[in-house]
Formats: structure tokens, sequence, C-alpha cells
């Protein structure tokens, strides 16, 4: 049985708060460095994307196995490319930076169709990319966004949804 | 050249009869109707039982125009086909004959034997018993309709149906003379027939081999898929509430619930362990002397539920200076392919014409679910020498 020490409890709560909140600002600097490319678009709520097949060490293998999720009640269409964007950040100029991304995606000028999220598995595509760049060498974290729009069942686009995925890198 | 045994003008000329006797059929149907509509009820009872037997002879009678209308287009159809090409083979012929002489027996049939039909002799049976019933001294109104009608359905028989037939079944059936007052349809062919060649078994077509490449080469993977036979019932969205506080049955029901929820996720791996593989992946590349190509996939699903391949990774590694393998490029094929339970399909690689030298080294991984309840995408893969080797690849990234 673990002895519960009253006095000690002011203590413990106020190491828990200043963690969450070192923790909360680390986030929120990365968040708030992020936002310029986010250019006010809905991010990771219809769509998400997150590492797939296991996870990956982008310092051995800069190729990333992704999967990209639907997660709405309407289709999403992307670019053949899936308008895939990699960026590293660092930690001393907090800024994000954007890397070339090597991956050949083909067919060509072929959209990528999204369907509904009650079409599983059809509402997920694998998504795979290859980050190129010196930066990934001391860069602390990665982010690999992806953008597409809603499609309406009359083939009109609607609004633009993005997902983002964060790795850390261990160096 | 094939020899020609039908006479083209023979047929023509049957088909335009068939088209005159059709409308022949349809101006009788009309004709029934007509008369049917004029008949006196007798005691109030019979007029109806006549119009309604009227009513379903004229649509048997319409029915049986309209499919000698279209056996004599057939016909005429096939009389100008002759007459356009020649090309048709002995063997065909035979198979010509044994079709026509089939359909000119039901249309013989159709000509003679509805008066001879369950529903002609139900018809004439029933007017008869109306007409004893009606008047047994003198006859009925319609009599002479009815007599008119068998003896038109006998007329038939023999000016058409008997001579078609008379025409063909020699022709068919042996060498035995024909009746030399019919026009015969078929002439006596002098060649000797020729027999039918029975097709040699040939492998099935494999779009990915190439006779000009020194090998043609296939690994395969395989995977299991299956839906897991155990799960947890949702319930209806449509049911009322229950409140479970006050429902002691619904409380234990949640509680064998939540039992099963922590053992049906082992008890479904157990039983996908227990499936054999049913699903093949064939990886199919061909290698040459300055490398190695891979046009594609072949999925084989022998499973029960279709498979999705959601797309393929190929990876160029080069092996560098010091040994080390340096990736080259990286292609991404963003397609999906739907394999139906027991079909195959063949996935194509858009880098089916690029040649991988011998140094180097191409991986390539596909993803692939099935769709089942909750399906899950799985990946494989499998490495490629430049100079032909190949091995399947763990499962990861």
């Amino acid at each position: 049985m673990v002895a519960c020490d009253f006095k000690r409890l002011p203590l413990l709560f106020t190491s828990c708060a200043v963690l969450a909140g070192g923790i909360a600002a680390c986030r929120s600097e990365r968040d708030d460095a992020f936002t310029t490319y986010l250019d006010g678009r809905e991010a990771n709520r219809t769509i998400t994307l997150e590492e797939f097949g296991g996870a990956a060490d982008p310092i051995a293998d800069p190729t990333l196995s992704l999967m990209l999720t639907n997660h709405g009640s309407e289709r999403v269409t992307l670019p053949d490319d899936f308008a895939a964007r990699i960026f590293t950040y660092s930690a001393e100029s907090t800024t994000w930076a954007e890397i070339r991304n090597g991956a050949t995606y083909s067919p060509q000028n072929v959209p990528v169709v999204l369907e509904p999220v009650a079409e599983p598995p059809l509402n997920q595509q694998y998504v795979g990319v290859w980050a190129i760049g010196e930066d990934m060498r001391t860069a602390s974290h990665m982010r690999v966004m992806v953008s597409g729009n809603l499609l309406a069942d009359d083939g009109e686009l609607g609004e633009e949804v993005v997902a983002y995925v964060e790795i850390e890198l261990q160096h | 050249m094939s020899t020609i045994r039908v006479d083209p003008p023979s047929l023509s000329e049957k088909a335009n009869e068939l088209e005159q006797y059709a409308e022949q059929l349809r101006r009788l149907a009309d004709r029934v109707v007509d008369s049917a509509e004029g008949a006196p009820s007798f005691e109030g009872q019979f007029g109806p039982k006549v119009r309604a037997l009227a009513a379903q002879a004229h649509s048997d009678l319409s029915w049986r125009a309209a499919t000698l209308h279209a056996r004599a287009e057939q016909l005429g159809a096939i009389a100008a086909k002759f007459e356009q090409a020649d090309l048709e083979s002995v063997a065909g012929m035979e198979h010509l004959a044994i079709s026509m002489q089939s359909w000119v027996e039901r249309s013989g049939a159709a000509l003679a034997g509805w008066a001879g039909s369950p529903f002609g002799q139900s018809f004439f049976r029933r007017l008869s018993s109306l007409a004893s019933v009606a008047d047994r001294s003198e006859k009925p109104w319609w009599a002479p309709i009815v007599l008119g009608w068998q003896s038109t359905w006998l007329w038939l028989d023999r000016a058409v149906g008997a001579p078609i037939r008379e025409g063909l079944r020699p022709r068919v059936e042996s060498a035995a003379p024909s009746d030399p007052t019919v026009t015969p349809i078929v002439t006596p062919s002098p060649s000797a027939p020729i027999a039918i060649a029975t097709p040699t078994p040939q492998p099935p077509h494999n779009p990915f081999f190439d006779p000009l490449a020194n090998e043609n080469k296939s690994i395969t993977s395989q995977l299991r898929l299956a839906e897991p036979p155990f799960s947890l019932l949702q319930g209806n969205p449509n049911d009322p509430p229950v409140n479970l506080a006050a429902n002691k049955l619904a409380l234990i029901l949640q509680a064998v619930r939540a039992f099963n929820r922590i053992f049906i996720d082992q008890a479904n791996a157990n039983y996908m362990a227990s499936v054999e593989p049913n699903v093949d992946f064939s990886l199919h590349y061909s290698t040459y002397d300055d490398g190695v190509r891979i046009p594609g996939l072949r999925i084989d699903n022998h499973s029960e539920v279709p498979v999705v391949v959601g797309g393929a990774e190929i990876e160029q590694w080069r092996i560098g200076p010091q040994e080390l393998p340096i990736r080259e490029d990286i292609h991404l094929q963003g397609r999906e392919l739907v394999v139906q339970p027991g079909g195959s399909e063949y996935f194509y690689f858009d880098v089916s014409d690029t040649t991988f030298p011998p140094d180097t080294r191409v991986d390539i991984r596909i993803v692939a679910a099935g769709v089942i309840s909750s399906p899950t995408w799985g990946q494989m893969g499998w490495s490629v020498s430049g100079l032909g080797g190949a091995i399947e690849l763990l499962p990861g990234p």
C-alpha cells in the first residue's frame, strides 16, 4: 500500500503543473510556428495522417510509410502527390523549414479520392514520402503534411482539409 | 474456303412465309377477341366466360405471332449472313442446321400444336361443353369460328411446319433421302465433314511474360484474410433507450458484454491463426543482360472476402563505393485494385519499362486489406536484385 503524505501533495501538484506547462509551451511553440503553413485551414479533423507499419527511424531511413484516413462523411480528393510537404523543426531557431520530398507519385495527374468513413478500407490511403535535406541531421522534429478538398457528389470541390503527423527525430 | 450448304434464297423465302403466317395469326387473334365481345350471355353466365377464354386465346396467339415474327427475322438475318460471307466452317454449318431444326420444330409445334396443346384442347372442350349446355339441338353462333380456327391450325402445320421439319431432319440425323416435293433448305455437300478440333489446353495467359527476357520469374507471398467470427452485437440504433440501473437483466448483459470484450480479440486472433493462407501475391519480374524489369503483381484471391490493394511503393537502391546502399528513387503508386473472392487480377507497375541495372536493388512494398467488418491494412514486400535474385521482405516500413 502506498502511504499518502498530504504535506507533499502541494509540491507534487506544483511539479506536475510546471511539467505540463513546459510541455504545453514546447508544443505550442512548434504549433505556433507551424500556423503559417496551415494558413487557417482545418487540420487533423476530417482527415488524419499517422505512421504506418511500425515506428520509423527517419534518420536511418528517411522514407516514411504513412496512412491517410478520412473520418468524414464526404469524399476527399487529393492531388496525385497528395500535396505532400515535409518540414523539419529547429529547436534553436524555433522555426520550421521545408525540405524536399523525393518521392515520385504515379499515375501522374490522377487525383486520389478517399471514400467516406462508412466505406472502409477505401476511406484510407497509403502515403509514402522520402525526406531529403541536411536539416534532418540537426532537427528535433519533422512533420509531414498533406492537403485536399472535400468532394461533393456532383463533383464540386469544397472546403480544403489538411492533415499532418509529427515525428520526433532521435539523434 | 468453306462450302455453303444452305440455300440463302430458300431461307429468305421461308422467312417471308413465316412473316405472313405471323400476320395471319395476329389478325386471327384480333378476330377472336372481336367475336367474343359480341357473345350473348346465356342466362347471364356464358358471356363473361367466353370473353375470358377469348382474352386468354388472344394473349397466347399474340405471343406466338410475335415469336413467329422474331423467328422470321432471325431466318432472314441468317440468310443475309450466308449471302455475305461463306467463311463458316462445315462444323459450324452442322451446328447451324441443328439449331435451325430445333427452332423450326418449335415453330412448327407452335403452328400445329396449339390446337392440340393442353390449352388449345381445353379451350375447344370448354367451348363445346358450353355449346352443349346452351343448346343441344343447334350449333352455337361461334361454332364456325372454332371450326375454322382448327382447320387453320392444321393447314398451317401441313403447309409450313411439316415441310420445314422434313427438309431439315435428313441433313442432321442421317443420309436418308428427303421428300422430293419439298424445297430443301440444306443442299448436300460434296466435301467430307471436317472434324471439330479439340483445343489443346493452354497455360493461363500471363501478361507479364516477356519472350525476349532471359528469364521470367515470380516470387509469391501469401496472406490470410477472413471475416472474424466473433463480434459484439451493437444493437439497433433505433431501439428505445434502456435504463440500465433499473433493469437487472440489462446490467447482467452489460457485464457479460464487458467480459466478452476482453477475450473477443484473442478469440479472433486464434481463429485467424488457424486459417490457411488464402491470398497469393506473386511479384513478376524479368531478367535481361542489362538488368531487371518488374512489370507488376498477380493477385489470386482464394478467400471469401474481397481484397483491396491500396498501392505500391518501389524503391531503387544502388550499391555505393563503400558497398552501402544509397537510395536512388522512390515511386509511389496510388491506385486501388479490388480483387473479388475467387478472382485473380493483375496490378501493373508504371515502372514496367524501367530496367534496373545489375548493381541495384529494388524493394517493392504493397499494402492490402480485406473488405471485412473492421478492415486493417497490411504490408508485404520483396527485394529484387538487379542480377535476378529475389527475397521476401519482413513486414514493416
